[in-house]
């Protein structure tokens, strides 16, 4: 079961904990459903799927510290995998404007804006921050099955991009020791 | 036929020409003299000479100009007032009407009066106000639509919160063991014959006492668990019924604007605390230069100050003696500056950046809606709110910066 680490970017307390309680493993099964089968046959009800993935929360409730958390996480190579961002956070940055700032330093971020009424039209939207395969919009009051999901698809697409990357990187230095060889060949042969 | 008031043939052109309506008369404002017909009536002048004017008046100018005549004459200097005709041939015409009051060397007094036309102006006055009311229209209508906004967010917030804490307890009740407990009761019944023997000897019944235990403490956590749900889901309501308060009190943002003294506002603010500062022993101090009038929203900026001044007063009443509360005013670009500044208990720095934020409050009783409120106010007259502490202990300063408008 992987885990992510997550950040979220909100200016309202109660969405940071509605994120939690809907993002938070099942109860894996105890000592009591055990207990339970052994007694009366009763099958403790399974998790979802053992690869639902986990994931790690840290929670900043304005533009520029949540900057400074993606700088630290990006410094110390344990890079955020998502951020939730909420579209409108007063006084401050705005959630478009911090997505900017927060791509400047860590492109890979998958980002999921969140709004309940937007100051931006997505063309707007598209406009300031380009076209993007790594943004997806929410809406507020969102459904909880949509925010699961949303978690699952961005971690996972996450995972999937880092891996790509890693093995282009591996691809690139094989071709690069492939055309060294090559070129060392060569004026061996032109002997 | 009367006698030619005008015998020198150059003042005769001249008046004749004059660009407006003169009307000579005599003390019983017999007409004389007009250079053009009365405004309003066709007829020439030479038919109405030896007419009363007043009889081609309605009855409230007559009287108007009866007025002014008699103040022209107590005075000595012309009168001056506006008068509106309604011609027959339709539209409203305006005029300026100047009334004086003459004596010759032989004895002989009466009215001379001048209309001179106004009506562009007056038009061009109407055009101009027609057109600021619309603006404060679209203004209001502007900032209304900026308090939706805000409404909408922050409703939708608490909105998903409600969603999710729903959601949560039917899922922690769905998945509840509560069941369990009924599962023992009907095994204990099964054996209620022989339950010391059950107990005691039985494979299933001697891990009887364990799952209890077990399911007792599996019951009271999520027992827990739901109450502290339920707490939320209150809270998110009671939250919902603030947000609504709050809008109904911004709602009131987007008056009309006026001229006014900024000193005037601080005074009138702070004199609704006096009380207040006396029983806390409040050392007030002002700084209100002359700055002159300036043009803004009385209510809503009567509505921040006062809202910092309580903010300040409620800083104060957590530290000890001295307590000072500064309150100045002051010319800064194109702006005017209004600054609260306590020896209060201060801003921590992690609260700094929370301070605006609806539902935000570091008060015990405090909703978080006074300083959202007061910054939705500040934007939506153009202007800023800010907030300086060095941190807790140290005081804080807020300043409601707004734009300087002449009148």
């Amino acid at each position: 079961m992987p885990t992510y680490r997550v950040l979220i970017v909100d200016d309202n307390e109660g969405i940071h904990d509605d994120f939690r309680t809907l993002l938070q493993p099942d109860r894996s099964p105890d000592e009591l459903d055990a207990l339970a089968e052994e007694l009366f046959g009763d099958q403790a009800r399974a998790p979802a799927h053992e690869d639902v993935p986990q994931y790690h929360f840290d929670s900043v409730f304005q533009g520029p510290s949540a900057l400074a958390s993606v700088e630290n996480a990006v410094a110390n190579g344990e890079a955020y995998a998502l951020a939730f961002v909420d579209i409108r956070m007063p006084p401050g940055w705005d959630g478009v404007e911090t997505i900017l700032k927060l791509w400047a330093v860590d492109p890979d971020l998958q980002i999921v804006l969140c709004s309940a009424y937007s100051d931006y039209s997505w063309e707007e939207i598209v406009q300031k921050l380009g076209v993007s395969d790594k943004l997806l919009m929410l809406r507020k009051p969102f459904d909880p099955d949509s925010v699961k999901q949303l978690a699952l698809t961005t971690t996972c697409r996450w995972e999937r991009d880092r891996r790509i990357r890693q093995r282009m990187a591996e691809l690139e230095a094989e071709l690069e020791e492939c055309r060294r060889q090559l070129s060392d060949a060569r004026p061996e042969r032109a002997d | 036929m009367v006698p030619p008031l005008v015998a020198s043939p150059i003042v005769g052109t001249a008046l004749a020409h004059v660009p407006g309506h003169v009307v000579i008369t005599d003390a019983d404002l017999k007409i004389l003299y007009l250079n053009r017909p009365v405004p309003g009536h066709e007829a020439e002048p030479e038919a109405l000479v030896g007419t009363g004017y007043l009889d081609l008046l309605t009855a409230e100018q007559a009287q108007t100009v009866q007025a002014g005549l008699e103040r022209a004459h107590e005075t000595g200097r012309p009168q001056e007032h506006e008068t509106v005709v309604e011609p027959p041939t339709g539209g409203r015409q305006w005029y300026s009407t100047q009334i004086t009051w003459y004596e010759t060397d032989d004895g002989a007094a009466g009215m001379m009066c001048v209309l001179t036309e106004i009506t562009p102006q007056k038009q061009a006055e109407q055009h101009a106000e027609t057109l600021r009311k619309e603006l404060i229209g679209a203004t209001h209508r502007a900032s209304m639509a900026e308090i939706a906004t805000g409404v909408l967010h922050n409703v939708g917030n608490v909105l998903t919160s409600v969603n999710v804490s729903a959601e949560t307890l039917i899922k922690e009740l769905d998945r509840s063991r509560l069941h369990l407990l009924g599962r023992t009761v009907q095994m204990l019944d099964e054996h209620a014959g022989h339950l010391a023997a059950f107990i005691d000897r039985d494979p299933k019944g001697r891990r009887l006492p364990l799952l209890l235990s077990q399911l007792d403490q599996a019951l009271t956590t999520e027992h827990q668990d739901l109450r502290r749900e339920v707490g939320r889901l209150a809270e998110h309501v009671a939250l919902m019924r603030s947000i609504v308060e709050a809008q109904q009190t911004i709602a009131k943002v987007g008056n009309t604007v006026e001229p006014a003294l900024p000193r005037d506002l601080v005074e009138q603010t702070l004199s609704m605390f006096r009380l207040d500062f006396e029983a806390r022993f409040v050392d007030l101090v002002t700084e209100l230069p002359d700055i002159g009038k300036v043009v803004l929203d009385k209510q809503a900026t009567l509505q921040v100050l006062s809202n910092l001044v309580r903010n300040a007063i409620e800083a104060l009443e957590g530290v000890e003696l001295p307590r000072r509360l500064v309150v100045r005013t002051a010319v800064e670009g194109d702006g005017i500056w209004f600054e609260v500044e306590d020896t209060g208990m201060g801003i921590a720095p992690q609260h700094a950046e929370r301070l605006f934020d609806h539902g935000f409050s570091t008060k015990r009783n405090g909703h978080g809606f006074g300083l959202h409120a007061s910054l939705i106010a500040a934007r939506t007259m153009n202007g800023t709110l800010q907030a300086y502490s060095k941190g807790v202990g140290h005081g804080a300063r807020f300043r409601l910066t707004l734009p300087r408008i002449m009148p």
